[in-house]
């Protein structure tokens, strides 16, 4: 099974051979070659002075071990940010030459094109990673680096070079790209003359910030009660991520105009990452209320960011009314599938089990239950502001379409303003109107719980809410009248 | 053996509606021009034919797939060529046929042969050592042709292939076109400019607001829209007395008089056509020549958006 995966994935993938083909073509590879091999050698060369000018004898474990770390940096350049570059280009790449049509046609899984751009696209950061990865585990060797912490550092390595590049990837796998900024190659020698003398004594002095990493070795966190090396912990989490990353990947090259996330993958995506959440603070629950505060925090991240994942368009609403319409959904009406189809509802569903687990914890860390519940209540409020100005961009923007601006200025206005506010007329109880400024004060234990602040919150936001709703509601009833018309 | 067979295909862009409920089939063979002119919805429906675009509404099968739930397979029985496209510059010409051979399952012992031969098809045998980078725009655009060929599709879908050439890359490429006409391909080809038609399309479809005015073989529209023939006399003399005489005869029109040509609009029928070279001799006009003038898409779709049915 697996031979046939890595045979169809990787050996036998039409992509890998055309990028190995362009990009390992002898003409240019030479050139990075010489790059790779002459850093190298400089690296090797600066630790050796250095070593050699402190005293006559050079300790070769020392020595050996700098190198490593030194290694590791570039390591960390070469995954993280040239293939993550390159990842983030792909796409973009073939939209700019023309040849994403084609792209689009190849009758190939998405699961291949998927590891086909990751890997292809990547062949030569790959390849200089491979040296690189040799070079590290003898100069890891030499320098008596524990085998356990190289285990975990390689891990950690690939695991985060997995997410970037599959964000990358993500990011810039859009039909809609429509120019490609291509830096001036003026601008590359400029950045390459004033970077060079920052760039090579830093990678050289970059061990004393990493020194310190061989401490992590034994770093342990407890996720449910079970003790984890911490990176492995971080490395496990980033492999949840990029597992759904290629899921959304594989998504949108088999769909194309569908949102990252489906209904079902929005909700599972959101378990997970609320599994992992509460593994991490559930230990200390008990400890302090602070870490169910960062909970909330860490916790609401994916609520607000999975309905920008999943968000439909007004010609998706158009079309789910219309395939009503056709018949295809027979029984049941345009407003039903409109309903079903809204962002709000997803979003709204989204808080919902948020809240639930939110307020399970709560109970669990023997908060007080009614001024919790105020606290969910509230911040429900400023999340359905902010997602009603979402929904306003989504059904008004085939009308005016520079509407993202003014909801973006809106959005920053809703946020600071009542901060602003709070500090130049010296009404501290302002900020409270702010989602920041109400974030702060929950989470500052000496803070005074005020209901009537809270209550007038509340009412602010929900009359904030009036004429955003009734503009949704407008351009619903809009979508209804004019899909029962064509 | 139909290819294709689409019903009230339907594509919405918000409130546009670039594609409105067009149907159409095709049958294995044919050749099927999309005409009419630029924003008439030809590229949206060929994009949609080609699985790039979902449409709003509506059914199509293509090879008896349903071309909303099973696109990935209607793909590997087509080859679309689209509108602006370019094809993988850094890449050359053996290499690109070889990957696109291997990505459409082709054999692997055949790939060589069938890159081979669609080097020779395209004729761009002394460049197939070069980079894509370094070929003119015609070559490239016969190179598109060459990929769409290289894994045998059931269906040629070209958007607009000859657009932004110049004459002689145009004639190049219509000579891969009529070969591929020849060689019995079903294509769907689309463009405004009616020349690049004619002569190898079998059937058309006209275009025009999303619609489809009026589709068919090439005969049958003729027939169907031109109820007169467009005929050419040449007279060795007396060109002024000729026309007079033309003037007088019944159901007869006279388009234009150039040198001693005169090119008149005459209904159907032969007879017509036969009385008037008779009452022309018997005139003493020494005719030279009556020659049917064939007619042309541009001359079907001139009548057609003129609204001369």
């Amino acid at each position: 099974m697996r031979a046939i995966v890595t045979k169809n994935l990787i050996l036998n993938n039409p992509l890998m051979r055309r990028y190995r083909c362009s990009l390992l073509r002898f003409s240019q590879l030479w050139i990075y070659l010489t790059i790779f091999i002459a850093v190298i050698v400089l690296l090797l060369y600066m630790n050796y002075s250095f070593y050699q000018t402190k005293s006559d004898t050079i300790e070769i474990e020392k020595f050996c071990k700098n190198v490593y770390y030194q290694l590791l940096v570039i390591q960390i350049v070469v995954l993280w940010i040239w293939a993550t570059i390159n990842s983030r280009s792909a796409i973009k790449n073939e939209v700019f030459n023309k040849t994403y049509d084609f792209f689009r046609l190849l009758p190939l899984s998405a699961l291949q094109k998927t590891a086909g751009i990751l890997l292809g696209r990547n062949l030569l950061p790959i390849l200089f990673a491979a040296i690189n990865f040799i070079l590290l585990l003898t100069f890891g060797s030499l320098g008596k680096v524990s085998s356990f912490l190289q285990i975990q550092v390689i891990l950690l390595l690939l695991s985060t070079a997995l997410f970037t590049n599959s964000v990358a990837l993500l990011l810039s796998n859009t039909a809609t790209v429509k120019k490609q900024a291509k830096t001036s190659i003026f601008v590359w020698i400029l950045l390459l003359f004033l970077g060079a003398p920052i760039l090579l004594p830093s990678i050289f002095f970059s061990h004393r910030a990493i020194w310190h990493v061989h401490k992590i070795e034994n770093y342990l966190v407890e996720f449910y009660n079970i003790n984890i090396p911490v990176l492995l912990l971080i490395t496990s989490v980033l492999l949840y991520l990029s597992i759904w990353n290629v899921i959304g990947l594989v998504r949108k090259f088999t769909l194309e105009t569908e949102p990252l996330f489906s209904r079902i993958g929005a909700l599972l995506y959101l378990l997970g990452y609320e599994f992992i959440a509460i593994g991490i603070v559930l230990p200390h629950l008990r400890e302090s209320i602070v870490y169910l505060y960062l909970f909330w925090l860490a916790s609401l991240i994916p609520v607000v960011f999975i309905p920008l994942g999943s968000i439909k368009s007004f010609d998706h609403y158009l079309e789910c009314c219309g395939l009503r319409r056709a018949g295809f959904h027979i029984g049941k009406s345009m407003t039903s599938a409109l309903f079903l189809n809204s962002n709000l509802t997803l979003a709204v569903g989204l808080f919902f089990i948020w809240g639930i687990i939110s307020a399970f914890l709560a109970m669990i860390s023997k908060a007080e239950p009614s001024l919790y519940f105020f606290y969910l209540v509230i911040i429900f409020s400023f999340y359905l502001f902010l997602l009603l100005l979402l929904e306003i961009y989504v059904v008004y923007s085939p009308i005016y379409n520079k509407i993202s601006i003014l909801l973006i200025f809106l959005t920053i206005l809703y946020l600071i303003l009542p901060l602003l506010l709070s500090f130049t007329l010296r009404i501290p109880s302002l900020r409270f109107y702010s989602p920041f400024g109400f974030f702060v004060h929950i989470i500052n234990p000496f803070a005074r719980r005020d209901f009537n602040i809270y209550t007038s919150v509340l009412i602010v936001n929900l009359l904030l809410c009036v004429i955003p709703a009734f503009l949704i509601s407008k351009r619903y009833f809009h979508i209804l009248a004019l899909r029962s018309k064509m | 053996m139909k290819i294709l067979e689409a019903s009230n295909i339907r594509k919405e862009f918000g409130t546009l509606v670039a594609v409105n409920d067009v149907s159409l089939s095709l049958e294995k063979g044919q050749v099927m021009g999309l005409i009419g002119p630029n924003g008439a919805g030809k590229t949206t429906l060929l994009r949609i034919l080609g699985t790039l675009l979902r449409p709003t509404s509506g059914a199509a099968k293509l090879f008896d797939y349903d071309l909303t739930t099973q696109y990935l397979d209607i793909r590997k029985h087509i080859g679309f060529l689209p509108d602006f496209f370019n094809l993988y510059s850094d890449l050359t010409l053996k290499e690109c046929l070889e990957f696109f051979a291997r990505a459409y399952k082709v054999q692997p012992e055949l790939i060589a042969k069938r890159v081979d031969e669609v080097i020779e098809y395209v004729e761009l045998q002394d460049k197939r050592n070069s980079l894509i980078r370094h070929l003119s725009r015609g070559m490239v655009q016969r190179m598109g042709v060459g990929v769409l060929l290289v894994h045998e599709p059931e269906l040629f879908l070209l958007d607009e292939p000859a657009s932004g050439l110049d004459p002689k890359a145009r004639i190049q490429l219509r000579k891969v076109l009529k070969k591929l006409s020849s060689e019995g391909k079903t294509v769907i080809i689309s463009s405004h400019i009616l020349t690049e038609m004619s002569g190898f399309c079998s059937h058309i479809a006209i275009m025009n607001n999303g619609k489809i005015e009026l589709s068919g073989a090439v005969d049958e529209i003729e027939q169907k829209i031109m109820g007169s023939r467009m005929v050419d006399i040449s007279v060795l003399s007396d060109c002024e007395r000729a026309v007079s005489l033309i003037n007088q005869f019944p159901d007869t029109r006279i388009i234009t008089v150039q040198d001693n040509t005169i090119t008149i609009e005459i209904t159907k029928e032969l007879e017509k056509l036969a009385d008037l070279n008779a009452y022309l001799v018997k005139e003493c006009i020494k005719v030279v020549t009556i020659s049917e003038r064939k007619t042309n898409l541009e001359d079907l779709f001139m009548k057609i958006s003129a609204g001369e049915k």
